[in-house]
């Protein structure tokens, strides 16, 4: 096998020689209430091979589907290395879950405040007033929007002074200058609503002169109490709806995390490869580029970078070598769909070991084989595999490839 | 062949030229959703909502309405973005679901979109939609001549503009293709389970599929409505229109880029290429025979072209030109 492999097999022995590469502790997997697998108990030291022997179905691969991730286990634990197979809190998940539920929040609040009128007051009425678009003007008018402060709006030819919104027209007229200075009074009058009488309000608030005497404005105590509430109506609409968008998104994605944690993707990450009895590889791809896409997958998933850099010559040359090793170089362009149950069968072991794995768990290989078959599969895993690569074989009975493992385990003893 | 059409056939320059923009537009529109339905598998039936989207925001950052007002270039990129951008955020928590939920939601999210366009009336304009958009090139002058007039005057400009386009985009999804992710993208379709023992993230690989659909279906979202001169009516962005993008997709071959581009040439150059000029022409001759229209093609378009789909499923099920890969499916789906 390749060098690299070699050292690294070395490496998980010299850091760990106590700690088998991989360890189930009282596992137990159920079917629909039935368990098919019953407390197990199994280690396997690095660089050894085990077969697990059972004569029924369904045992065999919930075992191997419960160590991959696939199936997930009612009690027990697998270990590799001393490691659970599951997913960690890492800052990453930190970072996005709160990103996640900021943006939910984000939406919620802009559905909330009604985001067509904020385009109307922030966007469009700046070019009904002839106001330059500067970021300034947008800062201004995005705080007006949400201090509910009156505004001016132009409809044929009049100018009108509205709510910040635009729905509610307060009074019309026909003098842009004029407008402004009615529009000036009637804010500092809500103004001063809001804040109370006697309260010298934040100078921020005031648009105009509170102390000015004051003309008639037209708005009656009714409607000054309504316009006074708008800033704290808005504002109460705007953060409640934030406030729900970010728990609903926190949860949401938590709860996706959650579900992801114990998935194939995580335990193919941490080195387990595995093959199926029914081979499953990628129908219509070539043997060529079911193995190239699993040689960089395996790049992809050692690599920590985030745009990982694949050496492409390289890629090629480790699929053909694993082509070779498996012995359909005579396949290898074509598809995957075409070749016989005993190539697929070469095909998906070659595809494990494209992964660069550090265990592989192989899914009954005698089966439907005869016996030549199954003495070439077991000479093919007994050349590439052993005593260089953890290697769990299932199997129904003592054939060929399960007499290759060290030791045998039997599932169901009686 | 296309690019030198023009200069030969000097109707490419009037009201020809601006159909046959439309059908190239739309190719890569149908490309994009290609990537998603084709590589990656996944019905995806919102793909004219994300046209419609990178359109809206192509209009919203130019027309001299709102005060943004950016170059159309620029336009086009930011679009482009933030078209990608609503599909990843749209993608990653739909994603998870098995295909035909994915397929609802898209659709869901497609008459979203176009209710939002109708309603957001301050925002992008309700059922007039906005406009007028400056054509591209508009102020910058070439030896004297005003190439944004250009635009405007001579279809041929935007024909090419699309031509250039659809090639860029044909590139890109071929090099896609062939790429380390387009063969996750396979993978992921073929055989999940085993994708997923392998380390392929089902979902990662699908949401890169569904963002880049997007981006390129914003992109001729942008060119559509840069052609047009408005958004127009959102109803046209809606479900009629993606499913007649998907259909172009299905006649042409899954996952297969010559299929696309055939389909859509086909069920599209019908639709908005050949009926009108069969109908003027039936028009005249039926005018000098009996003095008055009997009979138009445009009215039996729909019926023909679901006889026209009904057939070519009857006969070619993997569509016209299908992708080799889908050919071996299809053979090993029969035995």
């Amino acid at each position: 096998m390749t060098h690299r492999e070699n050292t690294k097999v070395s490496e998980g022995a010299v850091l760990s020689p106590d700690i088998p590469l991989l360890s189930i502790d009282r596992l137990t997997v159920q079917s629909g209430g039935i368990p098919l697998i019953d407390e197990l108990e199994l280690d396997v030291s690095a660089g050894s091979s085990v077969a697990i022997i059972d004569s029924g179905r369904g045992s065999k691969a919930a075992l191997l589907d419960a160590i991959c991730g696939l199936r997930s286990a009612s009690s027990g634990s697998v270990r590799l290395d001393g490691r659970r197979l599951k997913q960690g809190f890492s800052a990453k998940t930190f970072w996005g879950v709160l990103f996640t539920g900021i943006l939910v929040g984000l939406l919620c609040a802009a559905a909330a405040v009604d985001i067509d009128r904020l385009w109307l007051a922030v966007v469009k009425r700046g070019l009904v007033v002839d106001e330059p678009f500067t970021p300034a003007n947008f800062g201004r008018r995005l705080r007006s929007y949400f201090r509910a402060e009156l505004a001016i709006d132009r409809l044929a030819g009049n100018w009108r002074i509205v709510t910040a919104d635009g729905r509610e027209v307060l009074a019309v007229r026909r003098d842009l200058s004029e407008a402004r200075e009615l529009r000036n009074q009637m804010q500092a009058a809500v103004t001063a609503r809001r804040t109370g009488p006697g309260v010298v309000p934040d100078i921020t608030d005031l648009v105009g002169d509170a102390n000015e005497p004051q003309r008639e404005l037209l708005l009656d105590e009714t409607t000054l109490d309504r316009l006074a509430a708008g800033k704290r109506r808005i504002r109460f609409r705007g953060w409640s709806a934030f406030i729900c968008g970010l728990f609903l998104g926190v949860g949401m994605s938590l709860a996706i995390w959650q579900r992801g944690r114990r998935s194939p993707e995580v335990a193919a990450r941490a080195g387990v490869a595995r093959t199926f009895r029914s081979p499953r590889n990628f129908p219509a791809m070539t043997v060529f580029e079911n193995i190239l896409v699993t040689v960089e997958q395996g790049i992809y998933r050692k690599s920590s970078a985030w745009w990982p850099h694949i050496n492409k010559a390289n890629c090629i040359e480790r699929t053909e070598e694993l082509i070779r090793s498996v012995g359909l170089i005579d396949q290898s362009f074509s598809f995957a769909s075409d070749l016989t149950r005993y190539e697929q069968r070469c095909l998906g072991i070659a595809r494990g070991l494209a992964m660069d794995p550090r265990i592989l768990l192989i899914d009954e290989p005698a089966d439907g084989m005869n016996t030549q078959q199954q003495h070439a599969l077991a000479g093919i895993l007994k050349d590439v595999c052993k005593g260089v690569l953890t290697l769990v074989v299932t199997s129904a009975g003592n054939d060929p490839v399960a007499l290759i493992c060290d030791r045998t385990v039997h599932l169901s003893p009686h | 062949m296309l690019a030198l059409a023009p200069w030969f056939y000097p109707a490419l320059a009037g009201g020809l030229g601006g159909q046959m923009t439309s059908v190239l537009i739309i190719c890569i529109a149908a490309l994009g959703l290609n990537v998603m339905v084709g590589f990656t598998g996944f019905l995806h039936l919102g793909i004219a909502s994300f046209f419609g989207l990178g359109g809206l925001f192509l209009a919203i950052l130019t027309v001299p309405m709102n005060p943004l007002e950016i170059g159309f270039l620029p336009a086009v990129f930011v679009s482009v973005g933030l078209t990608a951008a609503i599909g990843t955020l749209l993608g990653s928590p739909t994603l998870r679901l098995r295909g035909e939920y994915l397929a609802i939601v898209t659709l869901g999210f497609g008459e979203v979109v176009r209710v939002l366009f109708l309603n957001l009336e301050n925002v992008t304009g309700g059922t007039q939609g906005l406009g007028p958009i400056p054509p591209p090139g508009s102020g910058i002058f070439v030896t004297g001549i005003d190439l944004g007039r250009e635009f405007v005057v001579d279809s041929r400009w935007f024909y090419y503009l699309s031509l250039i386009a659809l090639f860029v985009v044909v590139l890109l999804v071929r090099v896609l293709e062939k790429s380390a992710l387009g063969r996750a993208w396979i993978a992921v379709r073929e055989e999940p389970l085993a994708a997923a023992t392998i380390g392929i993230s089902a979902t990662k690989v699908r949401l890169s599929a569904f963002t880049i659909a997007a981006a390129i279906a914003g992109l001729a979202g942008c060119l559509s409505v840069a052609s047009i001169g408005t958004t127009g009516d959102p109803n046209a962005f809606g479900f009629n229109r993606s499913v007649a993008i998907l259909c172009a997709v299905i006649i042409g071959g899954l996952g297969s880029i010559p299929g696309t581009l055939v389909g859509v040439t086909i069920l599209f150059g019908f639709d908005i290429v050949v009926i009108p000029s069969v109908d003027s022409w039936m028009q005249r001759i039926q005018g000098q025979v009996f003095d008055v229209s009997l009979f138009t093609l445009g009215s039996w378009r729909l019926a023909l072209v679901g006889i026209a789909l009904i057939v070519v499923m009857r006969f070619r099920p993997i569509g016209l030109i299908p992708s080799r890969r889908f050919a071996a499916e299809f053979q090993e789906s029969k035995q």
